[in-house]
């Protein structure tokens, strides 16, 4: 399973590493003690930075949300335009005819992103124990947090297990028909 | 953390007195004389490392003894935030186990947190931890290329709104008006210097679905040739090389036909053109023919693909056997068995077969319905289903139902218009309103480029409303090009056919 987990964090380099800048970054923003600033390390940390365990709800939920919520942002542009052009157009050549390599990129960077957004398990854990440990947190926040939580949780399970790489290659072909729905809309409403 | 205190934890003071361990045997089978050995050995070593330490110790107390201390140094101590983790006094030596995890010099724990692994200054800093001026370069390179990326989506979307028109209509099965939103579509990319493959791919096997054959090659030429092996090409490569056959056969049919196209059926040698068509599909597409089938495009890629006619399309042989039994008159019968080996050799050519095919089921008093349906399928914005709809009810007498689902059908759509004319005309003449069926047809005729039938059609309508003028001048055209005046019209002229036996009986039409 490590290995697993290490050849998709690899393959996935740009989204790996993208998704343990703004952890980094996250933690120097709430002040959470970092033990290893290290981003590649061949383990089960990489992609990720060994930082003290939180007992402080918010910064708990912020550590594992905001580098999330970066990585998909990145992430859902960049695999719009690869997918658009790759899967929908074709574009996989320049008007010049050679291989417009912009756009290979954008879907690789995209499918990185997307493959790398979930925090490692055990912020999760902390995530759950936190929101959802007796007497941590009252009925409504456990039910507010609930979704988010819930995102969080599963996907740093299928993360755990290197099974992002296929969710979001899987979510890279729907995206032009996503788009479909919304851009032409956009596109008359704008014009 | 355990790398961090395998590291720390070698420069730990030691204490003097503490004792060295004794060795323990490695294995309980181990020679005495051995283990023997290796016991002096260490205690050599720990011999000298002591002696080494001692120096030590003494260089350090003397060098602080004869140096005084830097002002600077003094003031930064002062500096320093009162902390639980008090510097170990130089007799005061820390334990291993309380040092700071991450310098091992100063006393591990925290004002906040006691229990910390490391001391004041380490727990700072470690909260502020650093990024590598790589990282922070990295990520800014990432993030740029992320914005770039949005500024291509903006630059395609113009493209990408115009390709999902012609697919949203093509998945309507709206096919007309998706081939033109496809031609709108390959212009857009054209101006914006975008090379969409796929759309082109799309385009061509739209077009070779409606049968225009000679469309594809404009689209085909921006797809590199070699790219038409792969997998997501190959249904474009079968459908270009399906076309290259059936230009192929065209022209090599067009060759066996074209002396009798004003002869009389008669004088047609039916069966040697029918065997001469059938010796076509097992004869070698000759060089000069494959060669005729190459177009002549100057735009798209340099190594677009060049289809060669392997061999003459079945299916289209079989259309030129029906076309030959229509020219010498055979009967329905016998056209229907040609258009029906069409429909089995290639099901996929509705555009070829089912038009006709319906027609001729509506003659014969067969079922058209499921070929009304595989074209209405095919097809939404086709109207031959309406048409041959109109046709059977012609057949059956029932005008008024007939006329309106012409006029209904006109209404939304002009495709096949000038038949469905031709249609309510012959009804007209039916019914003897002469006058009404010149004029509609006439219109038709005057209004647009009309068929061989619609202008015999308007010789007919013309005799039957006594326009000697325009009868006249009709059959001097059709003399003029060479095309035979047919024996309806000439029949119904001069008296020995009535309307009836030309609409009501035989083929219900004029040929």
């Amino acid at each position: 399973m490590k290995i697993l987990y290490l050849i998709v964090k690899y393959i996935t380099i740009i989204g790996t590493f993208l998704q343990a800048f703004f952890e980094h970054l996250t933690c120097r923003i709430y002040e959470v003690l970092i033990e290893d600033g290290r981003y590649l390390r061949a383990n089960e940390m990489c992609g990720h930075i060994e930082h003290e365990i939180i007992r402080k709800r918010s910064v708990s939920f912020g550590v594992c949300f905001f580098p999330f919520l970066f990585n998909l942002l990145l992430g859902l542009i960049t695999v719009s335009v690869g997918a658009v052009n790759i899967y929908y157009l074709g574009e996989f050549f320049t008007s010049s005819g050679i291989v417009h390599i912009a756009n290979f990129l954008f879907l690789w960077m995209g499918i990185s992103c997307l493959t790398n957004l979930f925090p490692q398990w055990e912020d999760a854990l902390t995530l759950k124990e936190e929101i959802y440990g007796k007497g941590k947190s009252n009925l409504f926040v456990k039910i507010i947090a609930a979704p988010i939580f819930a995102v969080l949780y599963a996907g740093a399970w299928l993360q755990k297990c290197g099974i992002t790489l296929l969710t979001s290659v899987a979510f890279s072909f729907a995206v032009p028909y996503i788009l479909r729905a919304i851009v032409p809309a956009l596109y008359a409403a704008l014009l | 953390m355990s790398d961090l205190n395998d590291l720390n934890g070698l420069s730990a003071d030691m204490p003097q007195d503490a004792p060295v361990q004794p060795v323990q045997p490695v294995a309980p089978t181990a020679p005495v004389a051995e283990e023997q050995a290796l016991h002096d050995e260490m205690e050599e070593l720990a011999k000298v490392f002591q002696e080494e330490l001692d120096r030590a110790k003494a260089e350090a107390k003397e060098v602080a003894e004869t140096e005084p201390v830097d002002p600077e140094i003094e003031l930064s101590a002062e500096q320093i935030p009162p902390t639980t983790s008090e510097a170990p006094a130089a007799n005061e030596p820390i334990p291993e186990e309380e040092l700071c995890d991450c310098c091992g010099e100063k006393r591990r724990g925290t004002a906040e947190n006691p229990d910390s692994p490391y001391c004041t200054e380490c727990d700072a800093g470690l909260r502020h931890y650093p990024f590598d001026f790589l990282n922070i370069f990295f990520a800014i390179v990432a993030i740029c290329f992320v914005f770039y990326g949005g500024y291509v989506f903006a630059d395609h979307t113009e493209t990408f709104v115009a390709v999902h028109k012609a697919d949203s209509l093509r998945a309507e099965k709206k096919m007309y008006s998706a081939l033109d939103a496809y031609s709108v579509a390959a212009n857009t990319m054209l101006n914006n210097h975008i090379n969409g493959e796929l759309v082109y791919k799309r385009e061509i096997l739209l077009a070779a679905d409606l049968g225009y054959v000679s469309g594809l090659s404009e689209p085909a030429a921006n797809i590199h040739g070699w790219e038409l092996s792969l997998p997501h090409f190959r249904a474009a490569k079968k459908t270009l090389d399906n076309a290259a056959e059936i230009t192929a056969t065209a022209q090599a049919v067009s060759t066996l036909l074209s002396p009798y196209e004003t002869t009389a059926a008669q004088d047609i040698p039916y069966d040697t053109l029918i065997a001469q068509l059938e010796a076509l599909k097992t004869a070698p597409v000759t060089a000069t023919q494959a060669d005729e089938t190459e177009t002549e495009d100057t735009t798209g890629v340099a190594d677009a693909y060049d289809p060669q006619a392997q061999q003459y399309s079945t299916a289209m042989l079989s259309f030129y056997k029906y076309y030959v039994a229509l020219l010498c008159k055979k009967d329905l019968e016998t056209q229907i068995a040609f258009l029906e080996e069409i429909q089995t050799a290639a099901p996929d050519m509705v555009w070829l077969y089912a038009p006709l095919l319906a027609e001729l089921y509506a003659k014969t008093d067969r079922d058209i319905e499921p070929m009304c349906q595989l074209m209405a399928d095919c097809n939404a914005e086709d109207n031959s289903p309406a048409l041959a709809r109109v046709i059977r009810l012609r057949i059956q007498g029932q005008y008024e139902e007939a006329i309106a689902l012409c006029d209904d059908t006109l209404a939304v759509s002009a495709d096949l218009e000038t038949e469905f004319y031709r249609q309510k005309a012959l009804m007209l003449l039916v019914q003897g309103q002469y006058s009404e069926a010149y004029t509609i047809v006439n219109d038709v005729y005057e209004n647009s480029s009309p068929s061989l039938l619609t202008v015999y059609t308007v010789a007919l309508s013309a005799a039957a409303a006594g326009e000697e003028t325009a009868y006249n001048e009709v059959i001097e055209m059709l003399t003029g090009y060479g095309y035979p005046i047919p024996a309806e019209v000439t029949g119904y002229k001069d008296g020995s056919v009535t309307m009836e036996q030309i609409l009501c009986e035989g083929d219900y039409d004029i040929s």
